[in-house]
C-alpha cells in the first residue's frame, strides 16, 4: 500500500521547540532531506495546544499530520502536552514523535506510557541529525499510513 | 568427781574463749556480763573488771537498750545457736560512745550455774567500708557506662547526620552534573550543527583557510561533546548503578 500523503500534498508537521537554533536546524534538516513538508513551529506547550485546537492566532492552522515534540519547554512541557493530547478525542490520533536531548530512562518510559509514537534522542552530530530527520520523514510519510478523515467517530 | 569435771570444762571453755581471735561476751539470763575475752575488751574499749556484772545493754546502742531484755528473754525460751538481729544492721557501742557495725552469733551454753549465752561479736566496719566502696565503685562505673553510652549515641547521631549530608551532597552533585551536561549539550549541538551546515553549504565557496578553521572548530565541538557525554555517563553511574556486562571484543569481520 502506497502512502496517500506522499503523492497528494506536502505533509503538515508541527515542531514544538523552545530553542530557536534547534528549530532552525530542524527546518534545515527537512529542507536538506528534500521532504515535502510544511514545517510549523511553536515555542512552548501552550502555543502547541492553541495550534492543535485552532485557537486564537491559530484559527486557520492546518491539522498537522505529525507533531515533533520537545520535552523541556517553558510554560507547558512535553509531558503535559502529550497528556492533554491523549485525553482529547479530537487530537489523540496524532502521531507524536518526541525529539529531545534527554536520554533519561525515566522520561523515555514516561512518554511511552503516555503512548508517544516514537522517542528520538537528538543526535549531537548534524549529519546524524540529518539522517534522523530523513528517516522520520521516510517512515511517517512513506512507509506508514496515516488517517485522513480525523473526525472522532460516534461509536454509541 | 563430776563437779570437778564440770569445773574443768568451764575453765577449758574460758581458755578457749580467751584465746579466740574474735570478741566474745558471755551473759546470764538477766543480761549480766559474766565473761569476756581480751578481743572484746579492745573492741569495746573497756577493761574486763569494768564490765563484770554490768548489764550487757551497756554495749548496745541507746535506741535498742529498752527492747534488748525482751529479745534476750526470747532467746532463753528457745536457746538454739543463731545469728542475732536477722536482716537488721547491728551496732556495738564503744566506751567513748562511738558505734561500729557488728555481726553477732548467739550460742547457748549449759553450765552448773545455769544457761548462759555466749555472744560472738565480729566488727564488720572494714567489710561495710569495702561494701560501700564497692557500691560506690559500681555506681561510678555505671555512671561512666551511661556517659560512654550517651557519648556513643551522640557520635552515632553525628555520623548519621554527616552521612545524610554526604548523601544529599552526592545527590546534589549528580543532579548538578546531569543538569549541567544537558544544558551544555544544547548550545553545543547548535554550534556543531551550524558549523556542519556551514561546511555543507559553503565549503567550496570559501578559501582553504576558512575550510581549515571550520574543520578545527568542528573537531573541538566533537571533543567537547565527548567530555559532556562522559560527564553525563558519570552522573548516571553514581545515581543508577548498572551491572557490568561482558562484551565481545572480536569484531565480526575477524570472527
Amino acid at each position: 500500500m502506497v502512502n496517500e500523503l506522499a503523492r497528494s500534498r506536502p505533509a503538515e508537521v508541527l515542531l514544538v521547540e523552545d530553542n530557536e537554533n534547534d528549530a532552525l536546524l530542524t527546518r534545515k534538516g527537512f529542507e536538506r532531506a528534500k521532504l515535502m513538508v510544511n514545517l510549523h513551529h511553536v515555542r512552548d506547550g501552550e502555543e502547541c495546544m492553541r495550534f492543535l485546537r485552532k485557537q486564537a492566532e491559530y484559527a486557520d492552522a492546518p491539522t498537522p499530520d505529525m507533531v515533533l515534540l520537545d520535552l523541556n519547554m517553558p510554560k507547558m512541557d512535553g509531558y503535559e502536552v502529550l497528556s492533554q493530547i491523549v485525553q482529547d478525542e479530537c487530537l489523540r490520533h496524532l502521531p507524536e514523535v518526541i525529539l529531545t536531548t534527554s536520554a533519561e530512562e525515566r522520561e523515555i518510559l514516561d512518554m511511552y506510557r503516555l503512548r508517544c509514537s516514537s522517542y528520538i534522542v537528538k543526535p549531537v552530530d548534524f549529519y546524524q541529525f540529518l539522517g534522523a530527520i530523513r528517516m522520520i520523514g521516510d517512515y511517517w510519510f512513506t512507509v506508514v499510513v496515516l488517517p485522513t478523515d480525523t473526525q472522532p467517530r460516534d461509536r454509541g | 568427781m563430776k563437779r570437778r569435771r564440770k569445773a574443768d570444762s568451764v575453765s577449758r571453755l574460758t581458755s578457749i574463749i580467751e584465746s579466740a581471735p574474735t570478741a566474745m561476751v558471755m551473759v546470764d539470763r538477766e543480761g549480766r556480763i559474766l565473761l569476756l575475752n581480751c578481743e572484746a575488751e579492745s573492741l569495746f574499749g573497756y577493761l574486763r573488771e569494768d564490765l563484770f556484772g554490768q548489764p550487757v545493754e551497756l554495749l548496745v546502742p541507746q535506741e535498742f537498750r529498752q527492747r534488748h531484755p525482751d529479745l534476750r528473754a526470747g532467746f532463753f525460751r528457745q536457746p538454739t545457736p543463731r545469728r542475732m538481729g536477722a536482716g537488721r544492721d547491728l551496732f556495738g557501742v564503744h566506751r567513748d560512745g562511738s558505734r561500729f557495725p557488728v555481726e553477732i552469733g548467739l550460742n547457748p551454753i549449759e553450765t552448773d550455774e545455769g544457761l548462759f549465752v555466749l555472744s560472738v561479736i565480729v566488727d564488720i566496719t572494714e567489710r561495710k567500708r569495702l561494701e560501700s566502696a564497692l557500691v560506690q565503685a559500681n555506681e561510678r562505673l555505671e555512671h561512666r557506662v551511661r556517659d560512654r553510652t550517651a557519648e556513643l549515641a551522640r557520635q552515632t547521631e553525628k555520623i548519621r547526620r554527616a552521612n545524610e549530608a554526604l548523601e544529599r551532597s552526592n545527590l546534589e552533585l549528580q543532579r548538578f552534573a546531569r543538569i549541567i551536561s544537558h544544558d551544555l549539550q544544547s548550545p553545543l549541538r547548535s554550534i556543531s550543527g551550524f558549523l556542519q551546515l556551514l561546511k555543507l553549504e559553503y565549503e567550496d565557496k570559501l578559501d582553504q583557510q576558512a575550510d581549515d578553521w571550520i574543520r578545527r572548530a568542528t573537531q573541538a565541538t566533537q571533543q567537547m561533546h565527548a567530555l559532556i557525554r562522559d560527564l553525563l555517563e558519570y552522573s548516571r553511574v553514581d545515581s543508577e548503578p548498572r551491572p557490568f556486562q561482558q562484551v565481545c571484543f572480536i569484531s565480526r569481520s575477524l570472527a
